[in-house]
């Protein structure tokens, strides 16, 4: 465990704080301006591995006609209709769990990030130690005459929780999860959320996002401000590669539909599904009316 | 994929996420060390779970009472030294859990408190005690001064620095020196706290400012790696004092002695300077990580035992100290624990007194670092 933390120390914590510490000294002493220009580049640095995700939810969103038929098809035998599923979706060289997984790559940057806030804003004596024991000797000298930091924003104490602070800080939990799902919203458009791999996505990129509210709670109010700046820029960057429809929220959105494991979602081209799904197809007809008529028939013969 | 698989796939992911999130939401624990303190006779130590002051016989060890502001901690406690001044005891004391900060009075010899008295923060210095007034500073930056017997506010005192205020105040010969947070180092009418002067140094300073009787100099270490020698009268900076600086912050005060002061850094060394150039002197500095060539720091001031410098270091891995007898730059004897000293050790007479984080208090022989009697605070009760 040593030897992790060790790892940890050195090859997450201290080049994240040292950034920060250093970016600090360049913003004319405003923590929060280093955690946003910070919050910048990381997300540039991240977007090698977080711009094929995104292109790959616009995939999924053009995807999203050829998996109706294939519920429609397959509905009744779920199995199958996850096999089809998984085919369709590596044929078209995409992943149901696309929304997720930058998520999940992003957990060590987020406990780096909050050690390093942690570290840095520290107001009490052995965190200062600690702070001084992680900064890199050659910026010692510009850094040290800068302790203790000002961790102060609009009155806001960034090393404190919104638990302590009290107030209008309790809007940051709702911030952070508020642009967490309109984010995964983005990213992860719904399939039909009945079945498969796309259901449990679905279940995931609602859950996730309000246990992100819930937790920060706990947060230091500065991880917050990382967290909503930070998803922030991934719905711009969204935007820009798959359009802006996902922001739509109020579309086909049902309390219902939230936590059933998929809320209704438009389409490229902007139509409901829900109402496609409503007005019967011909064929549909077709085998209603012929299957009533073959119930009529077995009554006859009783 | 069937509905239970699904359940099952989104509840471990659940967990996972609620594992990392609950990691970075964890409250940080008490983040100072114990106070240690040694006057007539008792040592004044915070130690047990949960924390009181323990008064304990300077000799043998025993535990003759001991001191609760609260009859149950609920949050992050944070206690300052204690310091003795007349027939009372004073000690500052916070409990983020149940928005408990202030001053404390208390009986030494009963453990009953007398009064208390408020801070609008934390209180990390020990307070000061002269003239039947006790100052006592808090996180905020304010510097209080209070009747000793009855706690009551002196009429007409006012004082804040613009950063907390974590050492002691000086007060000396009716004159009052205050280091802060803020990079200054003001002297105080004694009466109301008007600023006399004000001097901005490089670096934030812990640590509180010692008086040079003879050279009537003030020096004062400080964040930036500094040592500032500063003129008691004005102010104003020595001339031609320029110590070359540690390499990582100076936390604690200046030892200063006949011919020598000394200086410990968070960069594990220990220092001995000039008095009037700030040059180091041959030998030094002291390098406490040296023989096990491992990166340490030392918190603790140096305390003189006869001959020897007293430094305790702390390792940066894993937490173990070493106290260290110096002389001349050269490693006399050395006492080592598993446990970490970031306390002040205490030297009384023939007896060095000592500190863990955890409240473990340890007697070593001056001369031969021998240990002596140990003692630590009860733990559950």
């Amino acid at each position: 465990m040593d030897l992790i933390g060790d790892l940890f120390n050195t090859a997450i914590l201290q080049p994240m704080l040292n950034a920060l510490l250093w970016l600090y000294t360049l913003l004319a002493g405003q923590f929060w301006l280093a955690i946003i220009v910070f919050t910048i580049i990381v997300r540039l640095a991240m977007t090698p591995l977080m711009l094929p995700q995104q292109r790959s939810a616009k995939k999924m969103q053009e995807l999203q006609p050829r998996l109706k038929e294939l519920q429609k098809k397959y509905g009744k035998d779920r199995e199958k209709l996850s096999q089809e599923q998984m085919k369709l979706y590596r044929e078209a060289g995409v992943n149901p769990l696309g929304g997720c997984l930058p998520m999940l790559v992003q957990f060590p940057i987020w406990i780096g990030l909050y050690r390093s806030i942690i570290v840095a804003l520290g107001y009490q004596p052995l965190q200062l130690v600690d702070l001084s024991q992680n900064i890199y000797a050659f910026l010692n000298s510009i850094i040290s005459p800068q302790v203790p930091l000002n961790r102060y924003f609009l009155g806001m104490d960034l090393a404190l929780t919104p638990q302590l602070l009290g107030g209008l800080t309790y809007a940051l939990p709702i911030l952070v999860a508020g642009t967490s799902w309109l984010q995964t919203r983005m990213t992860t458009p719904s399939t039909s959320g009945d079945g498969g791999a796309g259901g449990m996505s679905q279940s995931m990129t609602m859950m996730m996002p309000l246990m992100f509210g819930f937790f920060s709670l706990s947060f230091a109010t500065g991880l917050s401000f990382y967290f909503i700046i930070s998803n922030v820029i991934g719905i711009v960057t969204q935007g820009f590669i798959s359009g802006w429809q996902g922001l739509k929220f109020w579309e086909g959105f049902s309390l219902t539909n939230l936590f059933a494991g998929g809320a209704k979602a438009t389409t490229s081209e902007g139509t409901s599904t829900k109402q496609a799904e409503a007005q019967p197809t011909a064929s549909q007809k077709g085998t209603q009316s012929g299957s009533s008529k073959r119930k009529k028939k077995r009554r006859r013969k009783r | 994929m069937t509905q239970r698989s699904r359940m099952i796939g989104v509840a471990f992911a659940l967990l996972f996420l609620g594992v990392f999130l609950s990691a970075c939401g964890a409250s940080p624990v008490s983040e100072s060390w114990p106070g240690l303190t040694v006057e007539g006779g008792m040592v004044y130590v915070i130690s047990g779970l949960p924390q009181k002051v323990y008064m304990v016989d300077a000799e043998t060890g025993q535990q003759q009472g001991s001191f609760s502001p609260v009859s149950e901690s609920r949050g992050v406690l944070l206690w300052s030294p204690v310091t003795v001044g007349g027939d009372l005891a004073y000690v500052g004391f916070g409990d983020s859990g149940q928005g408990v900060s202030g001053l404390y009075a208390f009986d030494p010899e009963t453990g009953q408190e007398r009064w208390n008295a408020p801070a609008e923060s934390t209180i990390i210095a020990a307070p000061a005690y002269a003239d039947d007034v006790v100052y006592y500073a808090d996180s905020d930056g304010h510097l209080y001064a209070v009747d000793a017997e009855t706690g009551a506010p002196k009429p007409g005192w006012s004082f804040e620095a613009d950063s907390a205020i974590w050492a002691s105040p000086l007060v000396v010969e009716g004159r009052i020196y205050v280091s802060g947070m803020d990079h200054c180092v003001y002297r105080l009418a004694p009466e109301t706290g008007e600023v006399i002067w004000k001097t901005k140094v490089g670096g934030a300073m812990a640590a509180q400012p010692i008086l040079d009787d003879a050279r009537d100099v003030l020096y004062v270490g400080a964040f930036n790696g500094q040592v500032y020698a500063l003129k008691a009268d004005s102010g104003e900076l020595l001339e031609g004092f320029d110590f070359e600086g540690a390499d990582n912050w100076i936390w604690s005060e200046v030892l200063v002695t006949g011919d020598a002061l000394y200086v410990t850094a968070l960069d594990g060394m220990l220092y001995a300077l000039d008095p009037a150039s700030g040059a180091v002197l041959p030998g030094y500095p002291y390098d406490s990580g040296g023989n096990a060539e491992k990166a340490t720091l030392i918190r603790a001031a140096p305390v003189q035992a006869g001959d020897n410098i007293i430094a305790a270091a702390v390792g940066v891995a894993d937490e173990s100290s070493e106290v260290t007898a110096v002389r001349d730059g050269l490693q006399q004897w050395t006492w080592n624990t598993d446990r970490s000293v970031y306390t002040n050790p205490v030297v009384v007479g023939d007896t060095i007194y000592v500190v863990t984080r955890d409240g473990q208090l340890q007697t070593l022989n001056a001369e031969t670092g021998v240990a002596g009697w140990s003692f630590a605070g009860s733990t559950g009760d």
